[in-house]
């Protein structure tokens, strides 16, 4: 389960957006299974428009008999479908959000390499490639197969040909596709994370029967702090006994009934010596650093 | 009176306090543009957001300096990365870059990639040549080159009264299946030059196909044309629409050989920045390619079945040819922009 605050999110797949105010904030490439999410999300609703609009114009055509409108509808749906094809992405990425309906539920959207203003151009750049890395191999193995008649070197070309483009987001650490490498964009995930409670201010338990010595508190530093925070936000019980167990034999507390009660407590001292410290401009990463 | 790190627990307390409605303001402004758009917000109301963006900023970077609590910076980080792309994601206004793109960005482009344009000229004329050829020397070469659809049941075998009939169209205006079939050829020919672009990737040789393929075709039905005594007029026929149409064609071959240019020889922006400024030229060269093939799809729609008058067809194919010439290499005054 990813949770927003898991500090497990791997640093290789953050990159750093430096503002014009001179704060940096971390951009988290977004997960191939996520954009893959999206795109499926995508594609069905796309499939969705097509039928309802193909039932409409039919009903449309039928209901008018013989002398109905048939050419019209026709070139309607053939320019519908056309454009779904081709721009629902473009338009839709284009907009003030930078991404499909797809792409919105999954919590991802298209910036600019680095930050920078999307353009117009980037986004029809990245679209029309997707044209020959998905459709066009996927039109053609599906008419040779439909035709019965896949010679083994198309085939194994057209497989190829896929697989190339399929796996190239792999290949790079940025995860882009060969459409975005070509527009210069990255696809980031924007979580929407709650602020919470403050941990320091939750709980008005007694905390008199936990009192730690400075030696007890020294043990550890902000990384494992923050590690313990996602803990005690969590809900589960059994990961919460585990590190109780494994804080109480690195200070030496004797046994104790409430595992969430102690960590609380723990917690709260820890956090205000460490935050103590930073207002002396002393800051303690870990539980290695001196 | 009490511990410091009472005081320092309080200190936290007031300043989540005090900002808090900051921070909730904001979200609810980025959620509103999210969900609509950053016109959903008035004036005042985009000015709020960029205060509030910059006072989120300054609590994160407090945040930072003074709290461990992992949640609060997480959710700050979040917030201030949704408002930045509006206080600075904002494009320029929609009507301001039409214009600009008409008026720099397309012809600048198209201009940009002149050598590729003139080696895909090249192509499609070698391509006209040997349909042609290929058609004269064996009329059996005409259904390997010829699409089904495109070729409206003509052939080597067609007779020139039926070949005359397409190409007047007598008896196509009454089929009522015109403006289906303009419809077809329009999507068919953006999703051709969406190919040309696309497969450049592949350092340009599938494009490089395709634009063969497709002279190819056209030489093939000029020559059945020609050999019935009607060479000039199914010129004029292609010609109406087809300098626009062609010229289209060409142009996104043009873009997909800048970007395979760029993968196969980067130079010395390396092969990430030089795929990317390739990639965006060449979309841009894109966008208009699919203008000019509505404008083709207009042409041959319309135009083609009102005027049966093989000159005026001549003069029509010629006159657009000459606009988008001196649209795009007429020279200008330089601008600010560029």
């Amino acid at each position: 389960m990813a949770s927003t605050y898991s500090i497990n999110r791997r640093p290789e797949h953050i990159r750093t957006l430096s503002t014009p105010e001179g704060v940096n904030l971390p951009l988290e490439i977004g997960s191939i299974g996520t954009r893959l999410g999206a795109f499926l999300l995508d594609m069905v609703m796309i499939w969705g428009v097509i039928i309802v609009a193909t039932i409409i114009f039919a009903m449309t055509g039928f209901s008018a008999g013989q002398d109905g409108p048939w050419e019209l509808l026709i070139v309607l749906w053939l320019f519908c479908t056309f454009v779904l094809r081709n721009f629902w992405f473009i338009l839709f990425e284009m907009g003030p959000r930078g991404a499909t309906p797809g792409k919105r539920m999954t919590g991802l959207r298209v910036i600019a390499r680095g930050g920078g203003r999307l353009e117009a151009r980037s986004v029809v750049a990245r679209n029309l490639l997707r044209d020959v890395e998905l459709f066009l191999p996927l039109g053609f193995m599906a008419e040779q197969a439909g035709s019965g008649s896949i010679d083994a070197l198309s085939g194994l070309l057209g497989f190829g040909w896929t697989m190339l483009f399929l796996f190239f987001p792999l290949f790079n650490k940025d995860r882009m596709r060969a459409g975005d490498l070509l527009a210069g964009t990255w696809v980031i995930r924007v979580p929407k994370p709650d602020a919470g409670h403050d941990l320091a201010q939750a709980g008005s338990l007694p905390t008199d029967r936990f009192t730690f010595s400075e030696q007890q508190l020294a043990a550890y530093g902000a990384f494992e702090l923050q590690t313990l925070e996602t803990v005690l936000r969590g809900r589960d019980e059994s990961a919460l006994a585990l590190v109780s167990e494994t804080i109480r034999t690195k200070i030496d507390w004797p046994y104790e009934y409430d595992d969430r009660a102690f960590l609380e407590a723990y917690y709260k001292a820890v956090r205000s010596r460490l935050e103590r410290g930073m207002l002396f401009g002393k800051r303690k990463q870990d539980k290695f650093d001196d | 009176m009490s511990k410091p790190s009472d005081l320092i627990a309080a200190g936290q307390r007031n300043f989540r306090r005090e900002h808090e409605a900051d921070w909730n303001e904001l979200e609810l402004l980025v959620k509103r543009a999210e969900r609509k758009s950053v016109r959903a917000l008035d004036v005042d109301e985009v000015m709020r957001l960029a205060v509030l963006y910059r006072a989120t900023l300054s609590s994160l970077s407090i945040a930072r300096e003074t709290s461990l609590d992992k949640a609060l910076i997480v959710y700050l980080e979040a917030l201030a990365t949704r408002a930045y792309f509006f206080v600075y994601g904002v494009r320029m206004r929609a009507r301001e870059g039409f214009a600009n793109f008409f008026k720099h960005d397309w012809p600048e482009a198209v201009r940009s990639i002149w050598r590729e344009t003139l080696a895909s000229f090249l192509l499609l004329a070698i391509g006209v040549a040997v349909g042609y050829l290929l058609v004269q020397a064996d009329p059996d070469w005409y259904g390997a080159i010829m699409d089904q659809a495109m070729s409206q049941g003509r052939g080597p075998d067609s007779s020139p009264k039926m070949l005359r009939d397409v190409i007047y169209g007598t008896e196509h205006n009454q089929g009522g299946t015109l403006s289906i079939f303009a419809t077809f050829l329009f999507t068919h020919n953006t999703q051709v030059s969406i190919w040309c672009f696309a497969l450049g990737f592949a350092f340009g040789v599938p494009t490089a196909f395709l634009i063969l393929q497709n002279g190819c075709s056209a030489g093939a039905l000029i020559q059945v044309y020609t050999s019935h005594g009607m060479g000039m007029n199914i010129v004029g026929w292609l010609m109406i629409h087809g300098t626009t149409e062609l010229f289209a064609i060409i142009l996104a071959g043009a873009a997909g050989f800048r970007i395979g240019l760029a993968a196969a020889f980067p130079g010395d922006l390396g092969r990430v920045a030089a795929a990317s400024k390739a990639g965006r030229t060449a979309a841009t060269v894109m966008i208009g390619v699919m203008i000019m093939l509505l404008c083709a799809g207009i042409l041959e729609g319309f135009a083609r079945q009102l005027i049966v008058n093989d000159l005026a067809r001549y003069a029509i194919g010629l006159t657009m040819l000459m606009l988008w010439l001196t649209y795009f290499y007429a020279p200008r005054k330089l601008s600010a922009h560029g």
